[in-house]
This record gives structure tokens, sequence and C-alpha cells, in this order.
């Protein structure tokens, strides 16, 4: 498994076979959601961990990154140029043959000016695992954990001893099925079924529907939590790829008003040629734009 | 505070409705398609017919004469709402019928749009490239 925290590369070989042996044991017999799930009462939660989650009660949860990067989407780039121009990252995604062919496809046309690959840019939701390092709003109610992000998106985090639901490939959830369970101090959610056309990984590497997603996080202080995000994708990756940050609360952080929506046509003008797949911006209405004149 | 309290102030804090935050609101697209290449900005100077307020984009429509006298429609691409505030822009900024001057990353295909670098409005304001903010 590949892990990098602030530029620092460590391998940790069956780490993730252990979490996630970890996650299915605890579901499976762990006093602590199992207990609530029978109970109908709040879940379980870790006395020190518990004594913070009182303070959430205000403010919201921002990412810091480590330093010395430019960072973009789960990448560490020298700079904006580099990353704009495709160059790729200083600890790049174990991708396969297949992935590492596609990745370059896009990125070879992004040097001819082209962009052919970015769900972004049509308003999809960006789901996990882009949403397991935004800011947001910690909600906790009897029997799951809330992440509440902008642009009225949340995330629903069981802890009621659920196990994985299953699902059928079109069934876009994009954000996937998390359940959560405690490891110690430290809650770790697994989350899988992370379908839909959203970009996910970076902008030139699409990911399958056989995406996992394991965040480990670890309360430092009532203000600070260290994070660990895992991937792992069978079709894609020839290993698990670790990245780690913090979140920092900002306890002034406060709701704000729902912000407008991206619209197709309006807020986002890109077409996506049917045949080379290259995005095109276009006039209001999706009308193609026409050759410029002096 | 017990977590039953706890719950309870969350789930009014549920009611209240989404999460004020600092990163931006959208994930953008790629920008491959704008040539930044310095020295090949554009100076369009016509009339504004719309100028759409929204996320993750902010978009400008106005009308351009070319020199041969033909009027061209552009489309000048923002940022979102966020970027675009921190820019000195405002929802009223470019009103129907404005007359402006607006200079732009082109597109590289060649066509009528591009990405917004800076202008000046028709009250003689000027919004500035970033750089030089």
């Amino acid at each position: 498994m590949t892990t990098f925290t602030g530029g620092a590369k460590r391998t940790a070989t069956g780490a993730l076979m252990k979490m996630a042996a970890g996650a299915l044991l605890a579901a499976a017999i762990a006093v602590t959601p199992a207990a609530a799930a029978a109970s109908k009462s709040i879940p379980y939660i870790p006395e020190k961990f518990a004594d913070m989650v009182a303070d959430w009660e205000t403010g919201t949860w921002q990412v810091k990154e480590p330093d010395g990067c430019f960072w973009a989407y789960w990448g560490c780039f020298a700079s904006q140029e580099t990353y704009n121009a495709g160059v790729p990252a200083k600890f790049p995604l174990p991708l396969n043959a297949e992935a590492a062919a596609e990745n370059a496809k896009v990125v070879a046309a992004l040097g001819e000016g082209k962009s052919i690959f970015d769900p972004n840019s049509q308003c999809f939701p960006q789901g996990l695992p882009d949403r397991a390092k935004t800011n947001f709003k910690w909600v906790n109610t009897t029997d799951r954990f809330y992440m509440m992000i902008n642009g009225g998106e949340f995330r629903t985090i069981y802890m009621d001893g659920r196990e994985m639901p299953e699902r059928l490939a079109h069934e876009y959830t994009y954000n996937g099925d998390s359940v959560g369970h405690w490891e110690g101090d430290t809650l770790v959610i697994e989350s899988r079924n992370i379908t839909g056309p959203n970009t996910a990984i970076s902008p030139n590497v699409p990911k399958s529907d056989n995406f996992w997603v394991i965040e480990r996080w670890t309360p430092v202080s009532a203000d600070e939590l260290d994070v660990e995000v895992t991937f792992k994708d069978e079709d894609r990756f020839t290993d698990s790829f670790t990245y780690a940050f913090k979140y920092i609360r900002n306890a002034k952080g406060d709701t704000s008003p729902q912000p407008r929506a991206c619209i197709m046509g309006e807020g986002q003008r890109y077409y996506a040629d049917p045949t080379t797949g290259e995005l095109k911006l276009t006039g209001p209405n999706g009308a193609p734009l026409e050759k410029a004149e002096d | 505070m017990s977590i039953i309290s706890f719950t309870r102030a969350a789930a009014a804090a549920l009611a209240i409705g989404a999460v004020g935050l600092a990163v931006p609101a959208f994930a953008h697209h790629s920008n491959a398609m704008f040539d930044y290449t310095k020295g090949k900005e554009r100076e369009l100077k016509g009339t504004v017919n719309q100028f759409l307020w929204t996320n993750p984009h902010g978009y400008l429509e106005m009308a351009v004469t070319t020199s041969s006298g033909k009027i061209q429609k552009w489309t000048v691409e923002f940022q979102g709402l966020q970027g675009m505030a921190s820019r000195g822009l405002t929802i009223d900024s470019f009103k129907p019928g404005d007359e402006v001057t607006v200079i732009i990353h082109p597109l590289r295909n060649g066509t009528t749009g591009g990405d917004f670098y800076s202008a000046v409005l028709s009250d003689g304001s000027e919004i500035v490239p970033p750089k030089e903010q």
C-alpha cells in the first residue's frame, strides 16, 4: 500500500485488508454498533470522542493539507502550472497499464488544448472520494453521522452495525454507501458502491465502479482530526493508495444559505463532442460558438 | 452537553441548511481549452447582452462588431460566485446594454469564447487582472 504524508512516503503491505477485516469484524461482533442497533438507542461513541463531539455543535471542519505541494485532487504537484500542464504528481496513483494508458491519452489531449475527460464540467455530483476531503459540518443523530457539504450535498455514515448494502451498477450513488465503526478512538468509515460518472480521483483518471474508500479519523483535540483516506480500485490500481491530511475545526464556521446549484446550460456550458469526447464551450442554450473574426 | 442534547442541536443545525465553506463551491473543469500564453490575450469591445451570476461559473454574453462590420456573439467564462466576488465583481457589474471592454484568454480553437481576465465597466471602473490586485 502506498502512503504519503506531507511528501513522506511509506509502505504498509496488507494494511488495507486488515482495516477491511477489522471493519467487517467490528460490524458483526463489536459491542458498540450492534448493541446500538439492537436497542435502537444512540450509537456508542468512545468517551474521548464523545466529549469532543459535544463541542462540535457549532463550527465547521476545514481541510488542512500538508505543506510543500500544490495540492489538486489527491495529488502533490510542484505548482499550479505543472498541474495544468498534466505533469504527473510527485506520488502518482498506482495505475495499472490500462488506466495509465487512458491517463496518458487524456493528458496528451490536454497538451493539444483539448479536454476529453472531465465530468466536473457537466455538473455531475463530485461524490467520493473527492468528498472525503472537503469542508463540512458534523451532524450526529441516533444511529448515523451526517457530513453536511457545500452545494446541498451530504454524506451519511451509518453507525448502527448494518452490513454494506448491495447495489446495481446503474444505481448512481456518487457518495456510495458508508458504514462506520470505532477502533479505539479512531472512527473507521468504509465506503463502497461509489458509482456515477464523476471524476473522483483526478481530472485525468476515471475510476471504476469497483472503487473502495476507507477513512480513518482520529481526534487529536477538540479542534483537530488526523485523517487517512485509503483508495483501492482493483480495476484501475496495482495497489492501494493512502492520503493523509488534517481537519481543523473553525469554531466560528456557520451554516449559510445554500449556494446556487450547478445547472447545465446555465452555470456550465460545456458540450462533449459525441465522436471525440472533446469538451467544447457553447453559447446560451448550448448554441455552438462561431469562428472568431478580427 | 450530553449526546442526546447534541443530537437535538445537530438536528436544528441540519434544519438551518447547508454549510458555509471556504473551499470552492464546485470543482472546476480543465482549462486546457483556453490559451493562457502571455501576449495572446484578446480585447473585446462590445455591448452586454446578458451576465449570468451562477455557479460553478458565471458567463457574460456580449455582442462585438468585427472589423468587417459583422456582429458576433461572444461568451466569456468567469469563476463561480465566490471567485467573482473576490475579483470585485457583483451581479450588477454587467447590465444589458452596457458598453464594456473585456480582456480574455481566448479559446484555442478560435471560436468566440474565452476565459475572463480583466475589464473596464460602463462606468469606467476597472476589474484588474488577478496578479495586479
